[in-house]
């Protein structure tokens, strides 16, 4: 896309790459953002990671342009002048695309490739000297399905360091009985890591009426290491005929930054709502 | 038969076992990439009709609205960091 960029927004074309919910939350480490500004820093990041000369727009937490666009996670639209759709794609293909604006716009003298834009255009996804990989991940039944949480007001003004993902199984979906997964993860964007040095994470639940969870309490393991950043995963056993009123999960953990600035105690809450998010992706573990 | 040969059976099995996993993940990725098409054939403006007039931001997070973008051709890419 950047090469097309590179030929057409000399004539007038505008490009715009539009950041929404996250297709593979977990992928590097990635996890969804609660917050608009945590979305807005995904950007940030995505800019900095893929140095693309492409400005970005920053969908609504509520995914508002792509759902009004189809819904997809790498759909393409080229737009008139006029606001009317000419071509739209699934999957964007930098390929067609230049073949469309050449035949509206006009051929370029000598198309830019690739290897031109230079080795600039190479992502270096970040890493970190606090290990990770010591803790084996879970295997989870396929197919999980994401739940809808909601973050909830909190006494302190501490960032969400670390974020709770939570699927369940077909198996729930089809019989309101089956497993729930609950992963916590450290946000890559705070640049945190898990302090082992005191207690580790915990968490807790409270269920409403009509539903049965089991255990309703959980603390992730012991890790010999002072600090990792690995998810803390459970999966907890789920039988529930409520799918209106919401769990709400309490946890608890320290969070240390890795420029070893801080490390504070965070208690945290979740509206977690046993109703499928369309928009939340599919974990990669 | 030697331990050697159980080694290679027990091998062999788990390869074919392996092979036939990722035959399974591989249909069932196609099968949804193939809902999202389909689901997007229906969803996504047609061509020829006008992108809707949304309320989103700018990498600066300051309003943006689409109709802002008439009056140049514009590509519009969906993307995300995973």
């Amino acid at each position: 896309m950047e090469t097309v960029r590179n030929d057409f927004a000399p004539k007038g074309v505008k490009f715009y790459y539009i950041y929404k919910s996250l297709a593979h939350p977990g992928l590097r480490g990635y996890v969804s953002p609660l917050t608009i500004q945590e979305r807005l820093m995904h950007v940030h990041e995505a800019k900095r990671l893929l140095r693309s000369k492409i400005p970005w727009l920053c969908d609504t937490m509520d995914n508002d342009l792509k759902h009004a666009l189809g819904n997809a996670q790498n759909s393409e639209f080229l737009i008139d002048p006029e606001g009317k759709v000419i071509t739209r794609q699934p999957w964007s293909h930098p390929g067609k695309l230049r073949t469309v604006l050449e035949t509206i716009i006009g051929p370029v003298d000598r198309p830019t490739t690739v290897s031109e834009l230079g080795s600039e255009f190479i992502v270096k996804w970040p890493s970190s000297k606090i290990p990770s990989g010591l803790i084996p991940k879970l295997q989870l039944p396929n197919k999980m399905v994401p739940l809808t949480i909601l973050p909830l007001k909190q006494e302190s003004s501490l960032p969400f360091y670390v974020k709770l993902h939570a699927q369940v199984d077909h198996s729930f979906l089809d019989h309101g009985k089956g497993k729930l997964y609950l992963g916590f993860f450290l946000d890559p964007i705070y640049k945190v890591h898990w302090n082992n040095l005191t207690k580790p994470l915990e968490f807790s639940l409270k269920i409403p009426t009509g539903v049965k969870i089991s255990p309703t309490k959980g603390f992730a393991a012991k890790v010999k290491e002072p600090a990792d950043k690995d998810p803390r995963e459970f999966i907890l056993a789920i039988d529930s005929s409520n799918y209106e009123q919401p769990l709400v999960l309490k946890t608890r953990y320290f969070a240390c930054d890795d420029a070893d600035t801080f490390c504070v105690p965070v208690t945290q809450q979740y509206s977690v709502y046993l109703k499928p998010d369309l928009d939340g992706g599919s974990m990669q573990q | 038969m030697s331990k050697t040969k159980i080694f290679l059976a027990w091998f062999l099995v788990l390869c074919l076992i392996e092979i036939a996993l990722t035959q399974i993940r591989g249909i069932d990725h196609l099968a949804s990439s193939r809902s999202a098409i389909n689901n997007f054939e229906k969803q996504a403006p047609k061509i020829g009709s006008k992108l809707p007039a949304l309320k989103v931001f700018d990498e600066n997070g300051m309003n943006f609205n689409t109709s802002s973008l008439i009056g140049n051709y514009t590509v519009l890419v969906f993307g995300c960091l995973t």
